[in-house]
């Protein structure tokens, strides 16, 4: 198949799991000989390796630190190209699809490049396109919009996602997005969770040698990903006498804020922050911690973090609700929690008291992973949903310059409507 | 065929009075008309904005309103978010009022439902996203109700360009032996308005002759103007006239006055004063002859007839009144063969059968 891929940010450039997920997703796909362009915003780093599927000609108006620290566009017209309707963005996914003529579109996130009108054109032109759902972004795209800007592009029904084959890491994920949009997505969701790339090898480890168990968490450090309730809960077991362990702690983010935090709770001597690992130091990491800790808010999507920690042994405890607790069980695989400090600091009581069997756990989590959980198993089910998406689908033969004319009309309502 | 027709106000006691509410009914009337005498099946909605939601047919004719959902004043921006639902089925949408925030959106969703879209300027705006954004490029065909009204928007349409003036209800307005003989009165129809220049025929009128204005006024300063000129003077003013009490003035009355200018009263300029003049083409149904300003689209409505006069300016207004009080100056046709000419030109199944023409022409 040729698949057109469009995400706002590809790696290098990323900000979390949904770059990094839209990146393996797309050389999975091509490893399995598909022709797979992706269409993204231009990088600031420097790519590891070439990338000549790689086409950075979007515009990107939103992500920039400024607009992240307002959570919001300010000026109308810059929310307008950010969430409803970036025209040059939609001439140019139009133009490769021209061009390239894929059987498929393959969208990730959209917000920040006129998420909605890229969508609408798909859907004005019928076009076979997959909606890979790692963040709620027919929220995020729909925020801050006017009434009337909504309906012009049919996302004020959810009439916009009807053409559309939806994925998603999680039923919560889904739900959520129905919530806060008001509407029920009528063709329902495939659920694509996230994955492993582990071998599928099992690799031989111990646990809590000496007695001394070791956590660790990774990820971006932000009170979102509870890395201040991580804090709080490892104060509180040191208050607890007899307790003996570790705790580290990897990832960019808000560094300054964590350390202070650390230290004013003391915990300068048992916590150490190992700033950024790639993948596959986090995998020999997760492979010598015994739990990884995980208390994330509960509107996570999934997490990839967990399944990963999981598919080398390590126990993961995981706020109870969040999207990867529907493919792991408590008991089974992790240990679930409720998102406060004492739950946090009980589970990990138990764990170092030895009143959960790590080993057993471990293996678990690592069949599991190695299974459902791997990222063949979820290439397999992507590969399926975008072939009978394609094949559902007449592509239209070729676009018709009214398209073009259309969108334009379309951004340029848009752009009168949110200002007035 | 099915064929929606969408206007951001409906013909209606409840919703706005003018030419152009007037001219949707009649195309969807006349279309049903031709389509009949020639065996087309057509099924025909008409989908307005702004009341409650409701569905009822009348003449066979869907009337759907939808609520205006925007927040933005005026009828010209209405918006409905339920455009989409109103539009399934239809093979055909004529947009009319279609240089405006309503036109456009609806032009766009139209479009983006694959349908092809027929526009009509009706007045009411020169929306920019339409004309310099080249919305109108998205037109399967444009419908002019005037060579004058096609000039405007000419160099923005790529495509089918159809002038068609009317269609005029001529059943509606047409003489009664009931109405009794015509008399001497002239005769002034129109929203009481400064582009309408009300004041101008006031001023012109000669003592001899008595004006029966008739309209709704929709600006009092300005009937208070036109009100302070008449005095002294043979003029009644009424408001509240319907359909039939129109009829009746047309066909008894013994001249049509129309003076809409592009200069009102207050020194402003108006744009598109008189896209289509339907006062003057239904009191010519009824048999009047006209008076007409030589003003946007009110010379095409006699043309090649001696169904009146046109005048340049007030001074030639006035001669104008002043002979017809002397009686040297009368149109050389009866007012039989007015009404024909109006029938001929510009009647429900001429325009009709031509408007059906557009429609089948954008479907093939």
């Amino acid at each position: 198949m040729r698949i057109l891929v469009v995400s706002n940010l590809y790696p290098p450039m990323h900000i979390g799991g949904y770059e990094m997920g839209c990146r393996t997703l797309v050389d999975a796909l091509r490893a399995r000989g598909h022709d797979v362009r992706v269409l993204t915003s231009p990088s600031t780093r420097l790519a590891d390796q070439p990338q000549p599927h790689v086409v950075r000609t979007l515009q990107m108006t939103a992500h920039t630190p400024a607009a992240m620290r307002a959570r919001r566009s300010v000026e109308p017209g810059a929310t307008v190209l950010a969430r409803a309707s970036h025209p040059t963005n939609t001439a140019t996914m139009l133009q490769h699809i021209e061009e390239f003529e894929p059987h498929c579109v393959y969208l990730f996130n959209v917000f920040g490049i006129g998420g909605l009108a890229l969508m609408d054109a798909l859907q004005v032109l019928d076009y076979p396109w997959a909606l890979h759902l790692m963040d709620r972004v027919p929220v995020e795209v729909s925020t801050d919009l006017n009434p009337d800007v909504l309906a012009l592009f049919g996302a004020h029904d959810g009439t916009l996602y009807d053409g559309a084959s939806i994925i998603s890491m999680s039923r919560r994920l889904l739900g959520e997005v129905e919530q806060l949009c008001g509407y029920s997505v009528a063709q329902g969701a495939v659920y694509v969770p996230g994955w492993s790339t582990a071998s599928l090898e099992l690799p031989e480890r111990d646990y809590a040698p000496a007695g001394r168990v070791r956590f660790v968490a990774a990820g971006r450090v932000h009170a979102n990903k509870g890395t201040g309730l991580i804090l709080e809960a490892a104060a509180l077991m040191r208050e607890r006498a007899g307790i003996d362990f570790s705790l580290e702690i990897y990832g960019d983010g808000d560094l300054p804020w964590a350390v202070d935090l650390a230290h004013s709770l003391g915990l300068d001597d048992l916590v150490r922050f190992g700033g950024w690992r790639s993948q596959a130091e986090l995998q020999q990491i997760y492979r010598r911690s015994d739990s990884f800790l995980f208390p994330t808010w509960e509107r996570e999507p999934f997490g990839f973090a967990p399944v990963e920690a999981a598919a080398e042994g390590c126990v993961p405890i995981i706020t109870g609700g969040a999207g990867v607790t529907e493919r792991m069980v408590d008991g089974v695989h992790c240990v679930l929690i409720d998102r406060t400090v004492e739950s946090l600091a009980d589970a990990m009581q138990r764990v170092c008291g030895g009143g959960v069997d790590l080993a057993a756990m471990g293996e678990a989590g690592m069949m599991l992973c190695r299974e459902d959980l791997h990222l063949d198993t979820c290439v397999s089910t992507v590969e399926e949903v975008l072939a009978s998406t394609a094949h559902r689908r007449a592509r239209p033969e070729r676009l018709d310059w009214r398209t073009y004319a259309l969108m334009a009309l379309k951004h340029n309502l848009a752009q009168q409507l949110q200002e007035s | 065929m099915t064929i929606a027709h969408l206007t951001p106000t409906s013909f209606s006691s409840s919703s706005v009075l003018g030419g152009g509410e007037r001219y949707v009914a009649n195309v969807a009337r006349a279309v049903a008309r031709a389509a009949t005498a020639d065996h087309v099946p057509v099924d025909q909605r008409i989908v307005s904005l702004g009341g409650e939601r409701s569905s009822v047919i009348v003449e066979g004719i869907r009337l759907e309103t939808l609520p205006n959902d925007t927040q933005r004043p005026g009828p010209m921006n209405a918006i409905s978010h339920h455009l989409r639902e109103a539009l399934v089925g239809a093979d055909v949408v004529h947009v009319h009022q279609s240089l405006t925030v309503f036109g456009a959106y609806a032009t766009a969703t139209a479009a983006s439902m694959g349908i092809p879209v027929v526009l009509t300027d009706l007045g009411g705006g020169a929306d920019e996203n339409m004309l310099a954004g080249r919305g109108m490029d998205l037109a399967a065909a444009v419908v002019s109700i005037s060579a004058y009204a096609g000039a405007l928007i000419g160099s923005s349409i790529m495509g089918r360009h159809e002038v068609i003036l009317g269609p005029v209800d001529t059943e509606t307005f047409h003489p009664q032996q009931a109405d009794g003989l015509r008399g001497e009165g002239i005769l002034c129809v129109g929203r009481i308005l400064p582009h309408k220049g009300v004041d101008r025929i006031v001023r012109a009128l000669p003592p001899q002759l008595s004006l029966t204005i008739i309209g709704q006024p929709y600006d009092q300063p300005y009937l208070d103007l036109v009100k302070g000129l008449a005095r002294g003077k043979d003029v009644t003013f009424v408001h509240d006239a319907d359909d039939e009490m129109v009829r009746r003035h047309y066909s008894t009355s013994a001249l049509l006055v129309q003076a809409s200018t592009t200069l009102d009263a207050y020194g402003r300029r108006v744009e598109k004063p008189e896209l289509l003049g339907f006062t003057p083409l239904e009191a010519m149904a009824c048999g009047a002859p006209v008076l007409l300003a030589k003003t946007a689209s009110l010379p095409e409505l006699i043309a090649g007839t001696d169904a009146g006069r046109l005048f340049r300016d007030d001074e030639e207004l006035a001669q104008a009144l002043r002979e017809w009080a002397q009686g040297t100056w009368r149109p050389g046709l009866s007012s039989a063969d007015v009404r024909e000419h109006v029938v001929r030109t510009f009647g429900l199944e001429v325009a009709g059968r031509r408007l059906l023409e557009v429609y089948q022409g954008v479907l093939d």
